[in-house]
């Protein structure tokens, strides 16, 4: 019985050491929070249209929503700001379905370019 | 006449030396076992990186007269790295170079229900001494920390707490606790259904907030400082996970946490991994305490599970339904497999609901919360 006594006691020290040291880190972690909001990064909510230089084919419509969160994510990474604070209206497919002979052509300019 | 004396002399030497003759039914359990693990392992993916290092070495030390593990032996000396406590925290270190704590930084509160689900290792515990009442005899109080801590659900910290305090039972608490680890998706989404309503899993969180570089890098730091202090004997693990973070959030130490999280990680595995594997002998592996661990060791993972979500469930109350209950069930650890879990059950109620994110908070806090439990058992049956 001593035993159990005992592992009761362990259980709940146990129990309690950990919670402990974990709420004292989330606390610490508010901190942070606090003085990343600080600073004043916040921008208004922003409504993007975007046209976006894509390759999708017309009839792939279910693809579009995960296409939309691709778009949103890097549009919202190259603006530095979260994805929340953006919205896709719309988005169009640029750039003429010419031969591969002219988009080779095209690449090799660009890599002439850089 | 004396040369055919000779030869036979000569070739029942070689047969009598030969592991054929050694063979008991015990190893050839063992290697059926081994053979069992293999194949788990490389046809059905479990765990395949530790679970082929680990049952090659079971395979290995139960062919008889090989001498791998006996003093001089191969396995032997690379144990010393077990048994010193030498690799687990090396293998930290690699998974503090993998870990990403931004969700956690992110959302600070999530950090509790890392702390939640680590009651199932006391759980188990109970368990393991409520057994040996029933069996006296069965597991004395080390044994039944070593055995609860497989409910941390991380093998490193289960492998670091047992090789110090009953190294007798490396073997299989290793082997159980990393097959539980790949039946996770299998063990928890039954418990997370029965305690949550369809309303609570269809719970949509809000977006985290982004975390700036300067925040990853003080926070390894800040967590050092805080849980060494407090708890110095979980500073082998805690100190090598925190400090591996720290060289992946460093822009200059990059080549340092490119090999911390490869090539250093991947040796100790396998040094680890073989020389875990050759503790179980037949000896060490089949006897009724195996059984007990097998049995705690599920039990441990299934109350740490619910008791993560019945956490979850409390802080959903508490912040009027911002929280997803779901994301309680990742505080296991077993990084990232269960907040992959908390992500498939949730996108099953919602497919538009994604979790994932959200439940890597608790799930790398799991990973701090059992090296702290670890530290709470060596500081009291250390020694």
């Amino acid at each position: 019985m001593s035993a159990l006594a005992e592992g009761l006691t362990v259980t709940i020290v146990g129990m309690g050491i950990t919670l402990i040291a974990l709420l004292l880190l989330s606390y610490i972690l508010d901190l942070f929070g606090i003085l990343s909001k600080a600073k004043p990064k916040e921008k208004p909510e922003m409504i993007s249209e975007i046209a976006e230089e894509t390759n999708i084919e017309e009839e792939e419509i279910e693809d579009d929503l995960e296409l939309i969160a691709v778009i949103t994510a890097a549009v919202a990474a190259s603006l530095n700001t979260t994805t929340d604070q953006l919205q896709i209206r719309s988005f169009r497919r640029i750039g003429s379905k010419g031969s591969n002979w002219s988009s080779n052509a095209k690449q090799e300019n660009l890599q002439i370019i850089e | 006449m004396a040369f055919i004396h000779a030869l036979l002399d000569a070739l029942t030497g070689f047969v009598k030396s030969t592991g054929f003759i050694g063979l008991r039914s015990g190893n050839i359990i063992m290697i059926a076992v081994a053979l069992l693990f293999l194949y788990l392992a490389i046809k059905k993916g479990y765990e395949p990186l530790l679970l082929v290092p680990i049952s090659f070495g079971m395979l290995l030390v139960n062919l008889p007269f090989n001498g791998l593990m006996d003093k001089g032996g191969l396995l032997y000396y690379l144990y010393q790295g077990n048994k010193l406590g030498i690799f687990p925290p090396l293998v930290f270190l690699g998974v503090g170079a993998l870990t990403d704590f931004g969700p956690l930084i992110a959302n600070p509160r999530s950090i509790l229900l890392g702390g939640a689900a680590q009651f199932g290792i006391f759980f188990a515990f109970l368990g393991a001494i409520v057994l040996n009442m029933i069996f006296p005899g069965l597991f004395d109080l080390k044994e039944a920390a070593s055995i609860a801590i497989i409910g941390g659900a991380d093998g490193p910290t289960a492998i670091f707490l047992t090789s110090q305090l009953a190294p007798h039972l490396l073997g299989p608490i290793a082997v159980v606790a990393y097959s539980y680890m790949a039946l996770v998706p299998i063990i928890q989404p039954p418990i997370m259904r029965a305690l949550t309503t369809k309303e609570e899993r269809q719970i949509k969180m809000d977006q985290l907030r982004p975390v700036s570089k300067t925040e990853k890098i003080i926070f390894p730091i800040l967590v050092t400082i805080l849980v060494v202090l407090l708890l110095p004997s979980a500073a082998p693990l805690i100190g090598m996970l925190m400090f591996g973070n720290l060289i992946r959030e460093c822009a200059d130490t990059q080549n340092l946490a490119q090999t911390a999280s490869n090539a250093l990680m991947y040796s100790i595995t396998i040094f680890l991994g073989m020389t875990v594997g050759a503790t179980a002998s037949a000896e060490a592996f089949i006897n009724p305490q195996t059984l007990g661990i097998l049995a705690l060791g599920l039990v441990a993972f299934s109350v740490g599970t619910a008791a993560g979500i019945l956490f979850g469930k409390i802080m959903c109350k508490a912040t009027g339904g911002k929280v997803n209950p779901l994301i309680g069930s990742a505080g296991v650890s077993a990084v990232p497999m269960a907040a992959r879990v908390a992500q498939k059950v949730g996108s099953e109620e919602n497919p538009t609901n994604f979790l994932l994110m959200h439940a890597m908070g608790p799930n790398v806090a799991g990973v701090i919360g059992s090296a702290i439990v670890a530290g709470i058992f060596l500081t009291l049956y250390g020694g």
